[in-house]
């Protein structure tokens, strides 16, 4: 494709690059949660701990590629979240029910 | 223009994912799509944070009553799974009324994210009281 650039491409409100920096702020929170959760997570529950940090940092890696390769050089690319959005979701609230299994671990081992 | 525009690498209709999104109605304006993936990003980002919380909770020697900061941090780790779930829910749902030009849905379950956040709060306060009574 080396035609015109699509209309996107001159759009004043910026909505490529706003987008392309909303993907690239979460992938950062993201890595952000997996340093956290590897500090600690691997001494609350040791090697499950140490698996959900790795997700964590996999899925960090792979919100900044879909957010680079999206927007990078694809200005004329019909967007279609779909994929990443579904895996970022899922593995958000993989990690999140991680936590609360944690949780009620630590509950029951108070309570009974 | 846009038609010629989106020849060639634009991916097929039927192909992207999920299909009950875009299988139905026409091509919204795309910067609708963008803001609305935003939107979805902005929910993960409140996700995160949420998480954040939960495992600070776990993580942390806080004064508060042992049992009930188990209890906040299983809250809030729940009200991440939530915000995470609505984000996709949300995502979807604004797309298939920005393709069928209907009226957009409400916030809906993000009021149960609320009362998650609130009882999450409530039973950390009530855990620091308990400890400084004794």
């Amino acid at each position: 494709m080396t035609g015109r650039p699509h209309a996107l491409a001159r759009d004043p409100g910026v909505q490529l690059e706003r987008t392309a920096l909303a993907w690239r702020r979460t992938s950062l929170s993201i890595a952000v949660g997996a340093a956290f959760l590897a500090r600690m997570a691997v001494e609350a529950v040791g090697v499950a701990g140490l698996a959900a940090a790795l997700l964590c940092a996999g899925l960090a890696v792979a919100t900044a590629v879909t957010g680079a390769r999206r927007y990078g050089g694809a200005v004329r690319r019909t967007p279609d979240a779909g994929r990443a959005a579904a895996l970022a979701a899922a593995g958000v609230c993989s990690l999140g029910l991680v936590l609360v299994l944690i949780s009620c671990a630590h509950l029951a081992r108070t309570v009974l | 223009m846009s038609g010629t525009d989106l020849e060639g690498d634009a991916p097929v209709p039927g192909r992207r994912f999920p299909r009950h999104v875009y299988t139905v109605g026409s091509e919204p304006d795309p910067r609708f799509t963008l803001a609305n993936e935003r939107t979805f990003l902005a929910w993960i980002r409140t996700a995160l944070a949420l998480l954040a919380v939960a495992g600070a909770l776990l993580a942390l020697d806080l004064p508060v009553r042992t049992g009930w900061q188990w209890c906040g941090a299983m809250l809030f780790a729940l009200a991440s799974v939530g915000a995470a779930a609505w984000a996709w829910w949300a995502w979807a749902g604004t797309e298939r009324a920005l393709r069928l030009r209907r009226p957009l849905p409400g916030l809906g379950p993000g009021a149960g994210l609320v009362v998650l956040v609130a009882l999450g709060l409530l039973v950390l306060v009530v855990g620091l009281v308990l400890d400084e009574v004794g």
